[in-house]
């Protein structure tokens, strides 16, 4: 790395305003008690945490963020067992017929617009007693997190030497003893990475839990939705609702990253 | 391999395929049947008659996604081109850009809806900027272009990421090469850099096209004339309440978009096979 | 590596058998509050109010569905906590407005559902009407159960926007729109002052191009309310006050509405005429790109108390013929309804004079009791201005049937029918 490089210089500082000073705008709304743009739109008359406290005195946005959380740990966990059986055979190569064909089926979910996803989902939910529920939200939010899962999984297995199979096989390892005494341990940090982007996806979905979940179960983004809407813009609070979802969750990511070593990606 | 072996591979897929059975190709199999069995195919096809808002709307929303895309993919991947050939202070810029990626679009879209209201930072700080060249004022409100600018914010770092994955992988040795042979650095990234990645880009910008149409979140938000397609969907859903009529226009948005998912896998598979790129 | 991944699972079951103990101590919770047999509620009529009001404490728990914006929902909230120390009833909030309820309940309907777990709903014209339809509320005239309805003006009592509630619908409220414009503006000659009626409002708009517009109608009710207004205008109140509903008629009578709102537009707020909701139309007044806007009184309010419009800055009044109410929204109890008597008390409360007369300060709408309101209107912290009583209004006298009655309803037919037109009639044309 060249320190003292001018372009790198004014490169990594203009890339920093342009992506921070956005969420700069956003705390600033939350905190800005006073604003009368009319007479003054750069800056507010009046700051405080007033917005903070009316959020936290609000007894629902304890239960959203409680949800969000709790469903978003869900989906990680289930989303991830779904796909280890998959990932394995796919990963290490098991399948050779019509490998093409499942290796591009984990990802269809990526090309289903979740807005014909769940148009498609309400009367089979409304069949199935699912809707309201927290296990339809889980399986809802699963759909969309599945690509990510999938590929993080297979990449992991296809990391793995083959020969430590062979090697297991040799002192009589069978089946899912394989999977769990010698590829779980090497599938840590994909592992970690594939948990992290599914709760990411769910917390991150707000379309399906607002149509199929929305009155008994709402998360943070449908609570940032209420408060950013056309009809209830209310800036200062979708402001400090924001800043509470964006804020842990980027230090969380930031220590993760950090404490295992891991590289988490969207894409 | 074995009849035996098959069945076992296809077990070890089974609860994927359960899973996907009742909570995606059931209800894609229920948008296509309520749109053919309540709405009727004709009725459906005539939403999209060029003067019918759904059309005006559909098109409104692939021109927005495209220009997004294409203004992702010149500043992703020439960020990422600066930094492969420059190497400074390429960790900062890695984590700077990956922000984006873990905010939630719906806070995405409010922080851009504010910035780009009438009195917003960005509109008054460029109005300023337009009046003093002798520009008309521009207002963002209601308009694509917003819509752009939101989505950018989101999609510049996700080309970088996977152009930069490509760029990275590409051996020093051959630069090191074309520059002992006076290659210039438009040459290299004309002969070397872009021949060698042109398929990652092909994909980070499907990836991107196929995100920029399907998703509701940003549109919603920001509002536009004519209505987002996407969003358009969900109001008939949540406004009006016509499942067979959401349904119609679901099933188009699912041919048009798997039809890009298809191109989208096709081509990542090839970039798979293919070596290093 | 090991212990931290230890540590993770741990925290996970950790998580999952904190939120399970958490589904099932709510459970045992449930299991104090008594659920009223559906057969005994047909008692009702026969009951004593004081019994009602015991049985209501034995079931110990009202859930109220609400909708609108933060600050009627922190009012809600506010009054719960209050009920909740007058009767010793537990109060629960669920501010997930009417249209999610609405089809929750139809899908309980359509399921068989006989204990549901919402006691009241929150509802205006049109969803109420539909839900009727679907009869998903409790088949019983609540309004003439509740002692405190007794003074509820007659045409709100027994009609929600000239729809027939049957007396399945109690109002608590009246929103009303009134014309918000820039004070300053006109003191500082940057526009002309607002005009004083419709008759003269084509001609003002068109000497001061861009500085009027009006809500989107399917985004935001002040849109719709001043659709039913320009058309009460046009044709007269009469040709739909308590007139049936006709497609023919009503596009004949629409036709003229259009070309109005036609006229109008080329000297609308030139980026954007038709803002997409209530908030979207009033920022356009606060951040100084439009002038005059017709608007809620509630949301003038609550924008004030949010710090972000300048109460100094503004005008509000009431132009001639006025703006029609924007309804009497209220409450229903769905058929399903576990705790029905505590929902009865519920609604008493919030129609008591103590509560009604709060609904000004608070939340800049007005009390369904003419007699509840004020009379020197006060206002919550800002300089004591009553931005929220436009100037030109006798509260008292405009309710008062026995004078000229310029108090309108909106017809909610014929408004869906003009609204669902709009679109194609005016915006995209």
């Amino acid at each position: 790395m060249k320190r003292g490089d001018k372009v790198g210089i004014i490169l990594a500082s203009l890339l920093a305003f342009y992506i921070f000073f956005p969420l700069g705008v956003m705390i600033l709304e939350s905190l800005a008690t006073q604003w009368y743009r009319i007479q003054k739109w750069w800056a507010p008359e009046k700051v405080g945490i007033k917005w903070y406290v009316q959020v936290f005195q609000t007894p629902e946005i304890f239960k959203a963020i409680w949800m969000t959380f709790v469903i978003a740990i869900t989906v990680a966990v289930f989303v991830i067992l779904l796909n280890l059986l998959p990932a394995y055979v796919i990963g290490t190569g098991k399948i050779k017929f019509g490998r093409d064909f499942f290796e591009t089926f984990g990802s269809i979910p990526q090309t289903v617009p979740a807005v014909a996803l769940g148009v498609g989902m309400l009367p089979v939910y409304s069949r199935l007693g699912w809707l309201y529920t927290f296990h339809g939200i889980v399986l809802a939010h699963s759909v969309g997190a599945v690509p990510y899962v999938f590929r993080n999984l297979t990449n992991g297995f296809a990391s793995i030497d083959p020969e430590l199979e062979e090697a297991a096989k040799v002192f009589g390892a069978k089946g899912l003893t394989i999977i769990r005494k010698v590829y779980l341990p090497l599938l840590k940090p994909y592992l970690a990475a594939a948990g992290v982007l599914a709760f990411a996806w769910s917390i991150n979905e707000f379309v399906l839990t607002m149509l199929l979940g929305y009155p008994t179960i709402a998360t943070i983004a449908v609570k940032v939705y209420q408060n950013a809407g056309g009809y209830y813009w209310a800036p200062h609070l979708a402001g400090a609702l924001s800043t509470l979802l964006v804020v842990p969750s980027l230090i969380l990511i930031f220590l993760l990253e950090k404490y295992t070593g891991i590289s988490l990606q969207r894409v | 391999m074995s009849m035996d072996e098959r069945l076992k591979n296809f077990l070890y897929f089974s609860p994927l395929l359960i899973f996907f059975a009742v909570v995606l190709f059931w209800p894609l199999f229920n948008v296509f049947y309520t749109s053919s069995k309540e709405f009727g195919l004709a009725n459906a096809l005539a939403l999209f008659k060029p003067d019918k808002y759904a059309w005006k709307s559909l098109i409104f929303t692939i021109r927005v996604a495209f220009v997004s895309t294409l203004l992702s993919a010149f500043f992703g991947y020439s960020i990422a081109l600066i930094l492969v050939m420059r190497k400074s202070y390429e960790n900062v810029i890695i984590q700077v850009l990956r922000v984006p990626l873990f905010v939630p679009y719906i806070v995405i879209g409010f922080i851009w809806r504010a910035l780009l209201a009438p009195k917003g930072y960005v509109t008054m700080i460029l109005n300023i900027l337009l009046t003093k060249l002798g520009f008309e004022p521009i207002n963002f409100m209601g308009k694509g272009i917003s819509i752009n600018i939101a989505h950018i914010w989101l999609y510049i770092p996700m080309i970088f990421i996977i152009s930069y994955a490509a760029l990275v992988k590409i051996n020093p040795e051959i630069i090191e090469a074309a520059r002992s042979l006076g290659a210039s650095g438009w040459v290299i990234i004309k002969k070397i850099y872009l021949p060698l990645t042109w398929r990652a880009l092909i994909t980070g910008t499907s990836i991107v096209f196929l995100a920029a149409f399907v998703g509701v979140s940003i549109p919603l938000i920001l509002g536009s004339e004519p209505t987002y397609f996407p969003v358009y969907i969900y109001y008939i859903l949540n406004q009006e309440f016509d499942i067979a009529k959401a349904s119609a226009m679901s099933m188009v948005f699912v041919a048009i978009s798997m039809f890009l998912g298809y191109i989208y896998f096709t081509l990542s598979i090839r970039l798979r096979r293919g070596g290093y790129q | 590596m090991n212990r931290k991944f230890g540590f993770l699972a741990a925290l996970f079951i950790g998580v999952i058998v904190l939120s399970a103990a958490g589904c099932v101590s709510k459970e045992q919770a449930t299991v104090t509050e008594t659920v009223t047999g559906a057969v005994e509620y047909k008692l009702a009529y026969e009951v004593p109010w004081e019994e009602i009001v015991k049985r209501a404490q034995q079931e110990g728990k009202v859930v109220v569905v609400g909708f609108g914006s933060v600050a009627e929902h922190d009012f809600y909230r506010k009054l719960g906590k209050e009920f909740e120390q007058k009767y010793g009833i537990k109060f629960e909030y669920q501010d997930v407005g009417w249209f999610k309820a609405v089809e929750k309940l139809k899908d309980e309907k359509k399921r068989g559902v006989e204990v549901g777990d919402i006691d009241v709903v929150m509802i205006w014209s049109a969803p109420f009407a539909e839900g009727y339809k679907a009869g998903i509320w409790w088949d019983v005239p609540i309004v003439d159960l509740v002692p405190n309805a007794k003074d509820i003006p007659y045409i709100p009592k027994y009609f929600h926007d000239f729809y027939p509630s049957y007396g399945r619908h109690v109002p608590i409220l009246q929103w009303q729109v009134a014309m918000l414009y820039n004070k300053k503006w006109v003191e500082e000659g940057k526009m002309e002052a607002p005009p004083k009626t419709m008759d003269e409002l084509l001609d003002w708009v068109k000497r001061n191009p861009g500085m009027f517009a009006y809500c989107d109608p399917n985004k935001g009710g002040s849109g719709h309310t001043w659709l039913i207004s320009v058309a009460y205008y046009i044709n007269g109140y009469d040709a739909y006050a308590f007139k049936p509903f006709d497609e023919n008629r009503a596009e004949e009578l629409s036709k003229r509405v259009f070309d109005y709102l036609n006229q109008l537009e080329p000297y609308l707020y030139k980026n954007n005429p038709y803002p997409e909701g209530n908030k979207a139309t009033i920022e356009l007044l606060e951040q100084g790109e439009v002038g005059l806007i017709p608007m809620w009184t509630s949301i003038t309010l609550q924008e004030i108390q949010a710090g972000r419009l300048d109460p100094n800055m503004i005008g509000m009044y009431m132009i001639d013929p006025p703006i029609a109410s924007g309804g009497f929204d209220g409450y229903a109890i769905p058929y399903n309804a576990p705790h029905k008597y505590a929902a009865l008390v519920w609604i008493n409360f919030m129609l008591s004079d103590e509560v009604q007369r709060r609904i000004p300060q608070e939340i800049g709408a007005y009390p369904i009791k003419t007699d509840a309101m004020p009379d020197t209107p006060t206002f919550n912290g800002i300089n004591g201005i009553g931005v929220w009583l436009p100037e030109g209004i006798d509260f008292k006298a405009w309710r008062d049937p026995l004078r000229k009655p310029e108090l309108r309803y909106r017809h909610a037919e014929y408004m869906f029918y003009m609204m669902k037109k709009w679109t194609e009639e005016v915006k995209e044309r």
